[in-house]
């Protein structure tokens, strides 16, 4: 028996696997897996898996699902804690827009990025101070890569 | 002249696409590569490849000077430009045509006429075909479109002059908004096409985005060859298109096409090229033509059983068009639809990049796939996001739909996010289903929401082998320490 813990799209869920079934969320079901396929509880499923690094992708039933292994939900929600601001897109920082050390309205751009062919403006989440950028103008930047440090606003003690 | 050489100055699913016919016609080819780009699918699927170096874009896909240097290392006599690149480049045309080697394109003058969207806006308007009210060339000044909004009303839209593909458009809604927006237009178009000029259009809102295709010969002929419905966009940009259009009736389509061959003939138009109509009601206003082969141009190849780029690379060659498409026999037969697969997320439309780990191709009756990367492929950044097209014919729209359905459920892509989900709620929607649908399809859609994985697909990811270093798509390698190799046929992403 083997215990996974997999997340997807910040979703995490255990899952307990025997040779021949499966635990998830308290229900077990019936497995039996073969080449690229799995019956579930008697039903077939066509499934495709492909791994890169630690993601595993799954094509299953026409929808493609991509899974991560679960991490400690403190250690997924400290970028949003910490003020990080993270790229929703791959792509090159075309340019910095807002000024380091300024103060920012929610809304405001804080830079602007691009990829293929497409403009994409980043914005404060919140109020706040940019506290510094974490890349210059002309990166190229994965997603899910942090941008910038904002900090919430400490000029607001009535609030 | 005959065409021995061809250099396909692009890259994608276009510059195969390209190479195929040319094969076929037992035309040589040679194509074009960058750095990153070394391997990619198109430079296996021509005789040979020529490096363009490192470098963005600017540097490579775009450079008139890498690709006439490209086209003489190859012994090229002809240049094939695909669409987007150096396509609408008159500069490139008439370099091609210096260096004494064919120009699978119009003339460089049609290229000017029409890639200036407001003097092509004032020769349409000359030539009788009808345009969207919007700005004259004079305005200029804040002041002079300030004044052009009031008259053309909210909400507008600010287009670039030099542009196309949305880009550099924005939608104004109250005149506070223009000069801020003016401002953010100009920039933008500046940046992009090196040509900051912009002017006002009427937004029509329920508008329908129908394109006609024409194609001319050196001898003077122009022909319509029918229409394309380019209704299904995100982010002004198609993502789905289907002929014949649910929206025309006989006398429509006949009154677009004779618009569309007489705003070509008003530019000495030769080849393949399309006139863009927004319809609207029962009235049609040019938008713009474009000077090259369209992306959607197969839809029109299955309904007619043509292949326009033979017929490209036939006109340049100086052969006149086929008779048939001349004395008006040619009848578009049966429904064709085709779908664009994005690299992007299917909800907020960004870009997604990263390597094709698994690829599988639908195949069956009436299906065709024109792709531009295959399994291993790498997505990057500084390109279109397009990886390929879906296009599939049926004998009614109905049967030709659920074709579509099908086929997009055959289609594996595991390593890049895609716009499938996207494309598949369109094709099951009621309002797509009913024809009777405009340019806000798309926007209008219930949410897609988040996927959420059956019990099956968590299985599957479960029981996938641990990874093996460097992983990608390693599959499960004999000997590795895993519990779960005890399933013999399991395999990942082989």
């Amino acid at each position: 028996m083997r215990t996974v813990r997999l997340s997807h799209r910040g979703q995490a869920r255990e899952l307990r696997l025997d040779r021949d079934a499966a635990t998830i969320d308290g229900r077990t079901l019936a497995i039996e897996a073969g080449a690229r396929e799995i019956v579930v509880d008697g039903r077939r499923v066509r499934v495709e898996v492909a791994r890169a690094g630690d993601r595993i992708w799954v094509w299953c039933e026409g929808g493609v699902y991509e899974f991560e292994p679960a991490r400690g939900s403190r250690a997924s929600a400290s970028a949003e804690h910490h003020g990080g601001l993270s790229a929703p897109m791959p792509g090159r920082v075309r340019r910095l827009v807002a000024a380091a050390g300024a103060q920012v309205a929610r809304g405001d751009v804080l830079l602007v990025l691009e990829a293929m062919k497409m403009e994409h403006a980043i914005r404060a989440p919140h109020d706040g101070v940019l506290e510094r950028f974490l890349v210059a103008e002309g990166d190229l930047v994965e997603a899910g890569v942090d941008l910038a440090e904002l900090s919430e606003s400490s000029s607001r003690p009535g609030a | 002249m005959a065409i021995a050489r061809l250099l396909i100055a692009n890259r994608g699913e276009i510059a195969v696409r390209v190479a195929r016919t040319a094969r076929e016609m037992g035309i040589a080819t040679a194509g074009v590569y960058t750095d990153a780009d070394a391997g990619a699918l198109h430079t296996r699927s021509v005789d040979r490849a020529i490096a363009l170096g490192a470098g963005p874009p600017a540097q490579t896909y775009l450079s008139i000077e890498r690709m006439l240097e490209a086209a003489r290392e190859s012994g090229a006599d002809a240049v094939h430009p695909g669409y987007g690149f150096l396509s609408e480049n008159s500069e490139f045309a008439g370099a091609v045509a210096r260096a004494g080697l064919t120009w699978v394109g119009p003339p460089p003058e049609a290229i000017v006429a029409m890639g200036d969207k407001l003097r092509a806006r004032a020769a349409m308007e000359k030539a009788g075909v009808p345009v969207v009210p919007g700005s004259p060339r004079a305005a200029l000044s804040d002041e002079a479109l300030l004044a052009e909004a009031r008259r053309i009303g909210f909400p507008l839209l600010i287009k670039a002059s030099a542009g196309g593909g949305g880009k550099g458009m924005s939608r104004v809604s109250r005149i506070e908004d223009l000069p801020g927006a003016l401002a953010e237009g100009r920039r933008v178009s500046e940046a992009a096409f090196g040509d900051g000029t912009v002017y006002l259009e009427r937004l029509l809102e329920n508008a329908r985005h129908v394109e006609i295709q024409v194609f001319g010969d050196a001898a003077g002929h122009v022909v319509s060859l029918f229409e394309r419905e380019c209704s299904v966009q995100r982010r002004h940009q198609k993502i789905l298109e289907e002929t014949p259009s649910p929206a025309l009736n006989e006398p429509l389509r006949r009154a677009m096409g004779e618009a569309a061959v007489a705003a070509a003939k008003a530019v000495g138009y030769v080849g393949a090229g399309t006139v863009e109509f927004l319809f609207e009601g029962d009235r049609f206003y040019f938008l713009e033509m474009n000077t090259r082969l369209q992306v959607e141009h197969p839809i029109t190849e299955e309904t007619l059983g043509v292949d326009l780029v033979r017929a490209q690379i036939d006109v340049a060659s100086g052969r006149e068009l086929p008779a048939s498409w001349r004395d008006g026999s040619l009848r578009p037969r049966g429904h064709a639809i085709e779908l664009r697969l994005y690299a992007e997320d299917p909800v907020e439309f960004l870009p997604r990049s990263g390597r094709i780990l698994v690829y599988r191709e639908p195949s069956g009756p009436g299906v065709r796939v024109d792709a531009g990367v295959e399994e291993g492929s790498v997505v990057g950044v500084d390109f279109d996001p397009l990886l390929a097209k879906l296009v599939v014919s049926a004998a009614t729209r109905e049967a030709a739909i659920a074709r579509a359905r099908r086929a997009l459920g055959e289609w594996i892509v595991l390593g890049v996010e895609t716009n499938a989900r996207l494309l598949d709620a369109v094709l099951a929607s009621d309002r797509f289903a009913s024809g009777a649908y405009s340019t806000d399809l798309v926007p209008q859609l219930p949410p897609l929401g988040e996927a959420v994985p059956p019990d099956a697909a968590w299985i599957a990811a479960a029981l996938a082998p641990a990874a093996v270093a460097g992983g990608v798509a390693a599959g499960a390698r004999a000997g590795a320490p895993d519990p779960w190799n005890a399933y013999p046929a399991w395999r990942v992403g082989s």
